[in-house]
């Protein structure tokens, strides 16, 4: 559940100067967002992986495979976020 | 703004690579699956082989053992945790001393053969087994097939019915 590289993309200087121009909001405030939704998300995969657990291997129904799509999702939203912020900072 | 736009962006792009990762799953499937089946059949095939001091006590105490496990595996090729306890008891019950090695997952059942291998005490019962090399130990006394193993079942129901 830890934010690992995400950190250091958020103290990152150039990240930090572009956001609060695109923004025209206190970066605390952008940085708190951010963090925040990174965490829901990897709070929703682990649940939706939790979740699935207790079904059979061979158990195919459409919620087992909608839970599992969606946890993967979510666990990769929040990788992406990290790197759209990243790229957000460097390429305007 | 930007950042709610950032979110969205995140999670729409998020759900095509599980979708595409879940589809690439669903394709490679029946690929897959026809190695695995592939796997069992040349593993389920294997013989179980050993040698003991007494191979008529050892060989019914270990047939019976392995009838009991396979039968208890419900058709899976597979050797659970509970089979192997099982195993490990029936095998103290006839008074053959044995260390099988548990908490394995999982194992291959024809596997089963390298838990008797394990044994303790080596004077009393020496197994070697012949796997997935196909080799034939050297000293072979006495050695165990599927087919021996549904017959000593049967004599043992013949027994229990007696």
């Amino acid at each position: 559940m830890g934010l690992g590289s995400s950190g250091a993309v958020f103290i990152d200087q150039k990240v930090i100067d572009t956001l609060s121009r695109v923004t025209h909001v206190p970066i605390q405030l952008d940085m708190v967002f951010l963090v925040i939704v990174i965490l829901i998300f990897r709070q929703i995969s682990f649940k939706l992986t939790e979740a699935t657990k207790g079904a059979g291997k061979d158990d195919h129904s459409f919620s087992v495979v909608f839970r599992s799509i969606s946890s993967c999702a979510f666990g990769l939203a929040s990788v992406i976020l990290v790197a759209a912020t990243l790229y957000l900072g460097y390429a305007d | 703004m930007v950042l709610i736009l950032l979110v969205l962006v995140a999670i729409v792009l998020g759900f095509l690579l599980a979708l595409t990762y879940w589809g690439a799953l669903v394709v490679l499937r029946p690929v897959l699956a026809v190695f695995n089946k592939k796997r069992e059949t040349v593993e389920s095939i294997e013989p179980i082989v050993f040698r003991a001091p007494e191979p008529e006590k050892a060989a019914t105490a270990l047939g019976v053992a392995i009838a009991d496990a396979f039968a208890d595996s419900a058709g899976s090729p597979y050797l659970t945790d509970r089979m192997a306890f099982e195993l490990t008891n029936t095998l103290q019950q006839s008074q053959i001393p044995v260390t099988i090695i548990t908490g394995v997952p999982v194992v291959p059942a024809a596997s089963i053969a390298i838990l008797a291998s394990l044994v303790a005490n080596m004077t009393d019962l020496t197994s070697s087994v012949s796997r997935s090399s196909g080799r034939l130990a050297n000293q072979v006394d006495t050695a165990i097939s599927a087919a021996q193993i549904t017959e000593l079942k049967a004599q043992r129901a013949e027994g229990a019915a007696a």
